[in-house]
Parts: C-alpha cells; structure tokens; sequence
C-alpha cells in the first residue's frame, strides 16, 4: 500500500492509504476530500495538483504542467507521495 | 469583417483573435497561437469509433424484459440525447465557422462537429437494435412536448448568433431588416452572442448530456443494456474533450488572454451566465420529473438525479470560474458513475501510456546469487 499525505486541501491534512490502483483524484474523492475536476480524462486542467514528494505514474495529457505538477485525475501513486494545492 | 472562403490578404494567426478577426486562408498548423485546440483535435482523430464495432444485440432481450416505465425512461432518454446530438452535429459549423480566425480552432470546430455526427449515427444503430419500428422512436421526438422546449432552450443562443453573423457578414454593421423586424447590428453585441453561446454548447454538453449518461450507466450497473452504455461510454468520452474545448475557449476570453474586449464581455455577463446555469438545472430536473414520471429503476430515480444535476452543475460552474449556485451539493450522490466516465476503464493500448519522468525504477535488472533459476546460464 501507499500513503498519500494531503496538505491542506479542501481544509485537511491528513494521510491516506491506496492500493495504487485507482487514480489520485478517485482515491480523494472515495475519501471525502474534494478538488476541482471536470473531465476526468487528462484534457481540461481543473484538478491540477502539486507532487510534492514522492512518485506516481502520469499518463499523458493535453495541459501544459509545470515541474512538480500533476493532473489527480491521470496520476496513480507508485510510492508514498505528498500533494498539496498548486500555488 | 466580410465572409470569403479564401481571402487573399496575408494574415499572421498568431496576431489573431479566436473569432471576428480576418477569415482564415491557408489551413496551416507549422505556427499556432493556442496548440490546446491542435491538441484536442488529435485526441478526437485519435479517438475514432464507429457504432457498428458495437454488438448491441443482447440489448433487445433486455429491452422486452423491461418494464414500461423503465422503457419510457430508456427510450425518452435516448430521444433526448438524439435531438443533443442532432444540434450539435451541425450547429458549431454553421455558428462558429464563419466566425473563426485561427487555422488549429477552425480545425477543431470541424472535427468536433463530425464527431457529434457519429453519435447521432449510434443512435439510430441502437434503435435499430432494440425496437421493431425505430421509425416510431425518431418521428415522437418533435411531437414531445418535453423534449420540444428543452430543444428551443439549446438551440435559442445558436438561432440567434447565426441570424445576427449572417447578416453582419453580408451587410457590415447598422440596422438591417431580418424577416420584418429592424435590428440593430455592431461588432460588440455580435461578441456578446458569440460568449453567450459558448456557455449555452458548454451547458448543453457539459451538464444536460450528463442526466441522459447518468440513466444508460444505471441501467448497464444492473447487467442490461449494456451494447447501450459501451456506446455511450464512447460518447461519453468524447463529450468531455468536448466541454474542455468550450471551457478552454470560455477562460481564455474571460482571462483576456485572447480579446481584450471578450474579457469585459464575461465580465458583463456573468449574472447572465448564472442565469443561464440556474435555467439549464432547473429544465433538467423538469425532465428528471418527466422521465420517473411513471416509477422509478433500481439505483435511480427522480429525486437522485436532481441532486447529482446540481452537484454537477457545481463542478462545471467552477470550471469557469464561477462560485458554485448549490453550496448543500459538494458530494456526488452518484459515484458510480465515475467508474464509466474515468477515461482508464476505456481499455487503451499500452502504447497509449505515457510513462512520464516520474516514473523511477520501473524493474531491477540486477541478478543476484539468490536468482537461482539463473544459476546454469550461460551465454
């Protein structure tokens, strides 16, 4: 299992624990902790977030993303990772 | 600002605006000013499906084992989704086209309004599939009150922008007379239709074609008409690049990183906007009504599909940056639905992953002593 430390977003912090299977969107979203999203498939950029630690697999993508930058919805952990809300 | 389908004044489309700058001459892709819309176009190429790949034959046992109100609520759904489709296959076309100044964004239009018209094909495949008549199905839907008016409120801001940019483009600015009413004609008030619009195809295709996805998942949740819902994911999936495209386009204007006075406009317009928003929601619960009019399904019924309207109204709003119009709705009261519109379970090819350079380590290649089942190999 991996452990996603959420910092500060829709007011919590706190970790979670994931199998890894699902996307990083669809394991906050399983555990109440909402962000903006709207496609659900890696083209609009409304659930960017910011990796700060740690890895995942990013499938591709039509938004530009910065160094650390990640969709939630194209992203699954492969470690234990740390994200918070893009600056 | 007159229409020619091949102006011979050298333009640079970098300088352009989206729409009402000069028409586009040579269909160039070597320089573009936004490559989001180049982008969204490969996706779709990318994405070509045809209905016939589709085996729907099972759905007709299951659709003869339905009951009645569950048939009203599956073919109701699909003669709205028919009628969605039928608008949106033409309308960007006979809208936008003339409008637009950017090679990659015309492209886009183009490809986006072809795809549409696949999904009007899939419905006639499904049709054919399940009832005896599919003549029957096709000739109710414009003599459904129900569906009539919601068609009125999704084709009423096309009507409108086409009217007014067909006489603008032939007459110039002024006060011209269209079909015995006088009216009154200038670049801004074109502008203003054009985002009005936007919005309207980004409502229609971001939350009113949720509703109909929302019951043919519900019904496969239950193992039947699944031909129906593998479809529906496909067009599902084409759907939400499309509502990124019309976002994408909206922020861009509201941002003011394309027209400066596009920005003033979505400004101006925002309670508008809302208005629009609020409209397309409470039509939809109307629907809602309509569709359970007879009894509800296993999974969904009137009330579910309300709350899941306004929670997904919500999320669209935001995505324009608008503040949510239903604070109570942050949770989805349908998360299964999640599970068909999650672009991972629309089976890719490996080859379709991209490993990003996130990806560390992905086997280790070292052999150790331990490996003993490599103990006797040699080269």
């Amino acid at each position: 299992m991996f452990r996603i430390d959420i910092d500060n977003i829709d007011g919590k912090t706190e970790s979670l624990f994931v199998y890894g299977e699902n996307s990083i969107l669809a394991e906050l979203e399983e555990h109440n902790v909402l962000i903006n999203y709207s496609c659900r498939q890696g083209h609009c950029g409304s659930c960017i977030l910011k990796l700060v630690k740690g890895d995942v697999l990013h499938q591709d993508c039509l938004v530009q993303l910065s160094r650390g930058e990640i969709l939630a919805c194209r992203a699954k952990p492969i470690s234990d990772i740390k994200i918070s809300l893009r600056d | 600002m007159s229409y020619t389908t091949f102006s011979h004044k050298a333009t640079d489309s970098l300088t352009q605006p989206m729409f009402f700058g000069e028409t586009v001459n040579v269909s160039r892709f070597d320089k573009q000013k936004f490559d989001m819309f180049e982008k969204l176009t490969e996706k779709q190429l990318s994405f070509f499906w045809r209905p016939e790949e589709i085996d729907v034959s099972k759905d007709k046992i299951d659709f003869a084992k339905l009951l009645d109100n569950e048939k009203h609520i599956f073919i109701s759904n699909l003669q709205y989704q028919i009628l969605l489709d039928s608008v949106q296959g033409r309308s960007p076309n006979i809208a936008f086209l003339p409008l637009v100044s950017l090679p990659e964004l015309e492209n886009w239009i183009e490809t986006w309004s072809f795809s549409e018209t696949i999904h009007s094909r899939s419905y006639t495949h499904i049709i054919r599939a399940i009832v005896n008549e599919p003549g029957a199905v096709f000739d109710d839907i414009v003599k459904t009150d129900q569906i009539i008016k919601r068609a009125d409120s999704v084709s009423k801001n096309y009507d409108e922008l086409i009217k007014c940019s067909q006489a603008y483009l032939i007459h110039g600015e002024g006060t011209h007379n269209i079909n015995g009413e006088d009216v009154d004609i200038d670049l801004h008030c074109l502008k203003r239709k054009l985002y009005l619009t936007l919005v309207s195809v980004n409502i229609l295709e971001a939350i009113r074609f949720y509703v109909s996805f929302a019951c043919s998942f519900a019904f496969a949740e239950r193992k039947i008409m699944e031909g129906n819902a593998k479809i529906i994911k496909m067009i599902a999936r084409d759907e939400a690049l499309h509502l990124s495209a019309t976002q994408q386009m909206i922020n861009l204007m509201r941002d003011g990183k394309d027209d400066p006075e596009m920005a003033e406009i979505a400004k101006d317009c925002e309670s508008e906007v809302v208005e629009m928003f609020s409209e397309a929601c409470q039509q939809e619960k109307d629907w809602a009504d309509y569709l359970f009019k007879d009894g509800s399904m296993i999974g969904l019924n009137a009330q579910i599909l309300k709350s899941y309207l306004e929670y997904i109204t919500n999320v669209r709003m935001q995505a324009i940056g608008l503040s949510p119009l239903f604070p109570d709705a942050k949770t989805n009261p349908l998360p299964w639905i999640n599970h068909w519109l999650d672009s991972d379970s629309v089976q890719v090819a490996p080859q379709e992953t991209e490993i990003t350079s996130y990806v560390v380590s992905g086997f280790d290649s070292n052999i150790h002593d331990m490996d003993s089942d490599l103990k006797d190999f040699a080269l």
